[in-house]
């Protein structure tokens, strides 16, 4: 007899999508080495020949390895969005997508980190970037920003980490007692002997709740942290006190776009249609919506307050990203990132997956020349018109760039092998609930 | 606490019935239920009635020494090393505060994990465990020499299997 119990199909059809990786999968993971090695191969060359393969050069000293670090942070935030704060805030809709969400953030993190060590030139020397006891009694110094980020990114990989392991628990238990083997013994190993009896799930859930509540202002502190790296400086259109709220807004939004191109073609490869459904969509949709408002509220506010400002170095700034060298990049930003995400507000497109998709697409390159932008013009127009000169990324940029997305694609497609990307527990937990929801509708009626 | 290892267990399709038949054992005077499920059902909590965990207090305490660690690891570093930048004091408390917030959440965020991992460990030492359990059904631990007819209740709320 077929056991219909809806634990029993979430059971099948999501630890279904785990095991042997189809010609598909091969062909993402094989194309993704190939990028981390077009990428490795000239930060190999950056640092046995120099920086001198890169276009960083005075006063471009910040170019698109730091426009990419703080893409890839950004990247990450949804994930925790999505993880954390709407788990506080009861969300449901966030169960069936909130796993590779996170997931998502942990990869990014890690993908973010690797920028600051490769920017550092010298990166055998990163651990330079921690305070540690030496011998000539040096310490970090704490009042910088730089060093605040270093902190911040390292609780954030840990705590993101962390959190996305103590979900993973009981779902790695789940399908440890369906299998056999070495298989067996592996996720025996990761599932740290959980048992699912009550008095584990008593302090599993406070400890995911208390989780949630830490990620949550841990996830605004860190963009904000990150946003110093530059407002902490005087230099014209970095100097904004906007820039932490403008920044996890950014963040936000090129986080829920991330997770939309994510999950369009995970949806259709592992027909996770059941699970996945139009209402996720439509829900991340107008999250893209909200963000993508305050994005374009923020960018205004930048320009009024030059236009209102005494400050004629930010003024003449902000008509240089404007109508300067950089006039593109700006407004094909602003076509990415304040018009393409309003079309969600049609209930059409926010029905249309395809559609959506694009949208995503769109607000994943906004993103990235929003970070772009803000790097690029501010060093090149600064205070003194005798040190003005423009930034171009070298073919040597570019490969770090296209190989961090490898690197991130790379784990992202070993997760979706290893480990369930939607959560086994919170599925089964929701379908229960929806269950005795039904019941109570039924009796209520009769 | 850890559920008996001898006693009977009932497995549930689904967590209603198993609450159902936790709510009567308790009813007619039962101690020491316990359950074991693929996820962390409301009714089953409910039914059982146990306190919420204390885990928070532990939480708190990894983020407060995360906080005192922070604070004494940037005055004393900066008393170690005293060079003036930017014309700000020695001791830049205001701009050590990031210092300060991220050490917390890293300490508390480490501290709740492994308080969550310990003390499950602790909480399952020698207790049983049915496999099905973490999958898809729900299992009732009834310790032995309970009162009532254990076995014609757990039938009775719908368990597939009765076993000792």
């Amino acid at each position: 007899m077929k056991d219909t119990n809806a634990a029993t199909a979430i059971q099948r059809d999501i630890a279904g999508t785990l095991g042997k990786p189809g010609g598909l999968w091969y062909l993402l993971f094989l194309t993704c080495l190939g990028m981390i090695a077009y990428g490795g191969y000239w930060w190999s060359k950056m640092l046995t020949e120099g920086f001198g393969h890169t276009g960083l050069m005075h006063p471009g000293m910040w170019g698109m390895m730091i426009s990419s670090f703080v893409f890839w942070v950004g990247i990450a935030h949804s994930g925790t969005l999505i993880s954390a704060i709407l788990f506080l805030f009861r969300a449901k809709f966030r169960t069936a997508v909130y796993r590779s969400a996170e997931a998502m953030t942990v990869f990014a993190v890690l993908t973010a980190g690797l920028f600051p060590i490769i920017h550092l030139g010298r990166a055998w020397l990163g651990f330079w970037l921690f305070p540690y006891p030496n011998q000539r009694e040096l310490w970090v110094n704490f009042r910088s920003p730089l060093v605040w980020d270093v902190f911040a990114i390292s609780t954030y990989l840990t705590v993101s980490a962390l959190f996305l392991y103590t979900g993973l628990v009981p779902d790695i238990a789940a399908i440890r007692d369906t299998l056999k083997g070495w298989k067996k013994k592996v996720y025996a190993l990761l599932a740290l002997g959980w048992r699912g009896t009550d008095s584990e799930w008593r302090r599993y859930v406070r400890g995911y709740l208390f989780f949630a509540a830490l990620a949550t202002p841990l996830v605004i502190s860190v963009h904000s942290v990150v946003s110093w790296d530059f407002a902490m400086s005087i230099t014209p259109g970095w100097h904004s006190t906007i820039f932490a709220p403008y920044f996890v807004a950014g963040a936000i939004l090129s986080g829920v776009a991330m997770v939309i191109t994510i999950l369009v073609p995970l949806r259709k490869a592992y027909k996770l249609h059941s699970y996945v459904t139009g209402r996720h969509f439509d829900m991340l949709s107008r999250l893209l919506i909200l963000t993508s408002l305050i994005v374009t509220y923020s960018y205004g506010v930048e320009f009024f307050m030059a236009a209102y400002g005494t400050n004629t170095v930010e003024r003449d700034l902000f008509i240089f990203r404007a109508t300067g060298d950089y006039k593109f990049h700006f407004w094909l930003m602003v076509f990415c990132n304040c018009v393409a995400p309003q079309l969600c507000f049609l209930k059409r497109v926010r029905e249309n997956i395809a559609v959506l998709f694009v949208i995503s697409l769109f607000v994943n390159v906004g993103m990235f020349l929003e970070r772009f932008n803000i790097v690029a013009t501010s060093l090149s127009h600064s205070h003194d018109p005798f040190a003005w000169g423009n930034y171009w990324p070298a073919q040597a940029e570019i490969a770090l760039y296209i190989g961090s997305f490898g690197w991130f694609g790379m784990w992202f497609l070993l997760f979706l092998k290893v480990l369930p990307s939607v959560s086994l527990s919170e599925m089964k937990e929701q379908a229960a609930e929806e269950a005795h929801e039904a019941q109570g509708e039924i009796a209520h009626a009769a | 606490m850890p559920h008996e290892d001898k006693g009977v267990v009932g497995l549930f399709a689904d967590p209603a019935s198993a609450a159902g038949a936790i709510r009567e054992l308790v009813g007619r005077g039962v101690k020491g239920l316990s359950a074991q499920s693929p996820a962390p059902y409301h009714e089953l909590e409910a039914a059982l009635g146990k306190p919420r965990s204390r885990l928070g207090w532990v939480t708190l305490v990894g983020g407060l020494t995360g906080l005192a660690a922070a604070i004494a690891f940037t005055t004393w570093t900066s008393l170690e090393m005293p060079m003036l930048v930017s014309g700000k004091p020695i001791v830049s408390t205001t701009a050590y505060v990031v210092i300060y917030f991220e050490l917390m959440v890293l300490f508390a965020g480490i501290t709740n994990f492994i308080a969550v991992m310990i003390g499950s460990a602790m909480a399952r030492k020698g207790g049983r465990f049915h496999e099905r359990a973490t999958v898809d059904r729900v299992a009732v631990f009834v310790p032995a020499g309970s009162p009532g007819e254990v076995d014609a209740i757990l039938r009775r709320h719908g368990a597939e299997e009765v076993a000792r």
